[in-house]
């Protein structure tokens, strides 16, 4: 059997091409919406003193839920605020309720229609079980093409991931509706619409409910993924205490997670059949609230008409809406970036965080449009072979000078292969090098396809770097890199060296943070991809007497902030 | 009369592509027949009658039978395969879904047997439903809604919802909201069968009383063949889809068209279908103006003991005793002067099982009378020894007929 790859992932990326250029508009429109309706839901919910908001959750919860939930709600409101994650709780909320109204007025017409057109049942329903079993993160990927980098396509995605229940369950209840209900109300000579709305929907309701209260946590669980695209809030603060290994925080930020989903939960399961009903009427209190909502909404709006934006309309940041498209927040060049800010006194700029891949798309698509656009650029990467790109200029010198890429391997990794030990310790090269290998991923080589292909064109730099080592017998080696352009071609290249070499290579791909603590305590025994001394600096010195640093493998990269050539701005001091 | 509802050949065969089964049906061919080689159910199977304005038209089956489908047709519930189905000379079957959603609003209502009431909406929500899909003005449908509640029975119980209230109240609400639809035609389901039997005969004795004042035709559908003998003027009794007998009560009680039917009527209480005219006979009368020398003389020669006496246009007005004539005779009275007026009477249509009581207080023979009172026959305890033993001798020619 010699079949040749179907080439589906090709298909896959020239269809979502496709998508990105015709439907552009579509895209941007959604993207301005949700943006404004995020903004709108942000600003409202900031806009008097924590405390007011504490109190009107508490009483809403107490309300629905009994007064003991009452407290809890207080209680775990205030050792938030206390705790500093106030801002990105309101944010997370606003994320959580964009994603849940969203989901709520696409998903019940949709299970509506499914329960009444058994072909429309029959379409949907692979399609939910693909949509539910797909990896979340899999729609991060065309949410960035579509809807560019920050909190939309984390939305997006939630959305997607989160409306399933609620699609299921509202045709689940329309369908579980007692046929004889449906025969009375066909009898008496009601059309499809009264059908609908006087009798299945009020009979389905609690178990539309149900659904939309599954959503609504389903959401809720998307934040923490929704940030590596650049959605801010909680998610966002256990993303980087993830890739900074910061326990304590990321202790911290899913505990307020935590607290929301209960609050959530008993709201959204309680608001049918509120405890205090008896006391209270429902109609009333819902009334008090929405009235408090648009009150906010129009008051908050006014406030901002009156605060006029000032600065150069013209300017590279109204161009850019003053974002800068950053990496993982926990990556060095993150720290230095948020440094450049208050060095050149950008206070107006946002570095808007995300993941390199994420940042990639973004300049892809800027580019492709000829827009402007300023990113957190490193080299080597292919990029700098892909577009004409160019760094500004750093006279303050926050970005630092030249680095190295170094190779640590961990400690009793000499004594256990000596051989691998010998050619990690041999591994060199140059900036063309892996960007050769760079460029052959780029062009849809698989790594391991590239580096064979490096390896085989150079062959004399192979030869120098297993100069002396034992062949090893089947030990195994276990190489650990972060998800960047550059360190899955040299990891990819060691790798392969490793192995024509008789070791058993494993690869491990982790975040920065994991990738220093796994060299440290010896759950992996390499890495050639350690950015010093700037970069990686922080890891590097909490983990320094852990392992063993056998110096760079490659010397010239550069970090700083990297724009198009067609933008006619040349120095970080431009921005101002 | 014209007929209000027309059923003309209409069957039903449940299943994909059912053209091959109204081939073989066609032929002649058996419901398990055609089930063997199509694979296809007949649930209904060649079906033809009228029903007219103002009767209460009995389906009866046992389950199985066809019944639930045949009703649910003649709103079209369910659509028939082939035949035509004309409500006041409209077929229904080719009507488009607009036409056919009002003639559901103004002709034909139902009643289910689980009752189908909807479980979020008040009494009165429920009962003013088919009005409100009509949409009617607020406060006339709520008018019409609490009167409808009223002759049922259920005033003061507006403001419940269904499943606060008993079974036999919630299939009031069910009959009361297909009263104020205000329709000529109410189908009912089985609409007593969940009920219990006490209140069972209360709901039919209502139906009855109801319709007296409503004057709807009402298709009821049973498998109860008491429940079709005491409110039904007609019966259709259905097996395999198909209709084996149809006429009055008594034709089926007396006459059964085959040996089914037969069985199915074998155990019925005779005493509830048999009725005063079927046992009463001729009766001796005498008219009031005449002597008690003639009435004793008209008894001496007849053998009884007792005759009853009437006026003029044949009206009763008592009985008299061969001791009362002679009493009038000693003492020179009128035949009036002496007689009992207080007499025990029944009208025709008197089940037997409700003469028991009277027959066994009284030693005069119960007199029959019409609702001018005039007097048709009389019931001597013999008869309805007879009648009830099943003793086709005891039981006279002259058998009510409903036109």
């Amino acid at each position: 059997m010699n079949i040749a790859k179907i080439p589906l992932g090709n298909w896959v990326d020239s269809l979502v091409e496709w998508i990105t250029v015709a439907f552009a508009g579509l895209f941007s429109f959604i993207t301005t919406v949700i943006d404004g309706i995020l903004n709108l839901i942000v600003d409202v919910l900031s806009a008097g003193p924590p405390i007011v908001l504490i109190l009107v959750l508490t009483l809403l919860v107490a309300y629905t839920s009994r007064w003991p939930l009452g407290i809890f709600t207080l209680v775990s409101l205030l050792l938030i605020e206390n705790l500093g994650y106030w801002d990105s709780t309101i944010q997370t909320l606003a994320i959580v309720l964009v994603a849940g109204v969203l989901t709520i007025v696409i998903g019940i017409p949709l299970g509506i229609w499914s329960a009444q057109y058994k072909t429309v049942q029959r379409i949907l329903t692979p399609v939910l079980d693909f949509m539910q079993t797909m990896p979340a993160f899999v729609y991060l990927i065309p949410s960035i093409l579509f809807f560019g980098i920050g909190v939309v396509p984390g939305i997006i995605a939630s959305f997607i991931f989160a409306i399933a229940p609620t699609i299921r369950m509202t045709n689940l209840g329309i369908q579980e509706v007692p046929k004889d209900l449906v025969e009375a109300s066909d009898a008496f000579g009601s059309t499809r619409s009264q059908k609908l709305l006087k009798v299945q929907i009020p009979l389905a309701t609690p178990t539309i409910l149900a659904g939309v209260n599954q959503s609504i946590m389903l959401a809720l669980s998307m934040v923490v993924t929704a940030s590596l695209v650049g959605a801010p809030g909680l998610g966002a603060d256990v993303y980087r205490a993830v890739s900074q290994i910061n326990v304590g925080q990321g202790f911290e930020a899913g505990l307020s997670i935590v607290f929301i989903a209960i609050i959530l939960d008993r709201l959204s399961q309680n608001l049918r059949k509120p405890a205090y009903r008896h006391i209270v009427n429902g109609k009333i209190v819902f009334a008090i609230v929405a009235v408090l909502v648009v009150g906010t909404a129009i008051g908050v709006s006014f406030a901002k008409e009156k605060a006029a934006p000032d600065g150069n309309a013209a300017g590279v940041g109204a161009q850019t809406n003053y974002k800068i498209i950053g990496i993982e927040p926990g990556a060095g060049i993150m720290a230095r970036a948020d440094k450049a800010m208050d060095d050149y006194g950008l206070d107006q700029w946002k570095i808007v965080e995300g993941s390199s891949a994420a940042m990639i798309a973004e300049l892809k698509k800027a580019y492709k449009n000829q827009r402007p656009i300023i990113v957190t650029g490193w080299s080597p990467h292919w990029m700098f072979s892909s577009f004409d790109l160019k760094y500004l200029d750093d006279p303050k010198g926050t970005f630092g000078k030249a680095e190295a890429i170094h190779t640590i391997v961990r400690k009793g990794l000499e004594q256990d292969a000596p051989g691998a030990y010998k050619i990690l310790d041999q591994f060199a090269w140059e900036t063309s090098d892996i960007e050769a290998v760079m460029a052959s991923i780029e062009q849809g080589m698989s790594p391991g396809e590239a580096a064979e292909k490096w390896i085989a064109e150079h062959q004399d730099k192979v030869t120098a770097w297993t100069k002396g080592a034992q062949k090893g017998n089947g030990e195994k080696v276990n190489l650990v890199y972060v998800a960047w352009d550059t360190e899955i071609a040299s990891t990819n290249v060691i790798g392969k060296v490793l192995e024509q070499n008789g070791y058993k290579v494993t690869f491990s791909q982790v975040e920065v943070g994991p990738m220093f603590a796994g060299v440290a305590n010896g759950s992996s025994d390499a890495m050639v991809a350690a950015w010093l001394p700037g970069t990686h600096l922080e890891y590097y010195n909490t983990y320094k007497d852990k392992f063993i640093d056998l110096g760079p493998n490659l010397e010239g990269t550069k970090l700083g902030l990297v724009v198009p050539e067609y933008m006619e701005i040349e120095s970080i001091e431009d921005l101002k | 009369m014209n007929p209000i509802v027309e059923v003309r050949s209409v069957s039903k065969i449940f299943g994909k592509s059912p053209r091959a089964a109204i081939d073989l049906l066609k032929q002649g061919k058996s419901k398990s027949e055609i089930l063997k080689q199509t694979g296809l159910t007949v649930g209904v199977n060649n079906v033809n009658f009228e029903i007219y304005p103002g009767e209460i038209f009995v389906i009866m089956g046992l389950s199985g039978s066809g019944k639930s489908t045949l009703i649910r047709m003649f709103n079209r519930l369910i659509d028939p395969t082939i035949g035509e189905i004309l409500i006041d000379n409209e077929d229904i079957v080719k009507m488009n879904s607009a036409r056919l959603r009002e003639v559901r609003q103004r002709k034909i209502s139902m009643v289910f047997q689980n009752f189908a009431l909807f479980p979020h909406k008040t009494i009165l929500e429920n009962a003013e439903y088919g009005l409100e899909i009509k949409k009617l003005p607020v406060a006339e449908r709520r008018e019409r809604a609490m009167k409808a509640l009223a002759s049922v029975g259920l005033k003061g119980y507006e403001n419940q919802l269904p499943s606060q209230l008993s079974g036999g109240m919630q299939q009031r609400v069910g009959l009361a909201r297909a009263l104020a639809s205000d329709t000529d035609i109410i189908l009912m389901d089985e609409a007593f069968s969940a009920l219990d039997p006490l209140i069972r005969k209360d709901m039919q004795n209502e139906l009855i009383e109801i319709q007296e004042q409503y004057k709807k035709t009402i298709i009821f559908i049973t498998h109860d063949l008491d429940e079709a003998l005491r409110i039904g003027d007609r019966i259709a009794l259905m097996r395999d889809g198909s209709i084996i007998q149809l006429g009055t009560p008594e034709q089926i009680m007396m006459q059964p068209a085959n040996e089914f039917v037969e069985k199915f009527v074998e155990d019925v209480d005779l005493s509830k279908v048999l009725t005063a005219s079927h046992i009463m006979k001729r009766p001796e009368r005498i008219s009031v103006d005449r002597g008690p020398r003639v009435a004793l003389e008209i008894m001496r020669k007849q053998g009884y003991s007792s005759i009853f006496v009437v006026d003029r246009r044949q009206r009763l007005l008592g009985a008299l005793t061969a001791d009362q004539a002679r009493q009038a005779i000693d003492q020179s009275l009128t035949i009036s002067e002496v007689m009992t007026t207080d007499i025990p009477t029944v009208t025709e249509d008197t089940l037997l099982a409700n003469l028991m009581d009277t027959m066994a207080t009284s030693s005069l023979p119960i007199s029959v009378i019409d609702e001018e009172k005039r007097i048709k026959g009389i019931i001597v305890r013999g008869a309805v020894i007879g009648a009830l033993a099943g003793n086709k001798d005891s039981l006279n020619e002259m058998g009510s007929e409903t036109e």
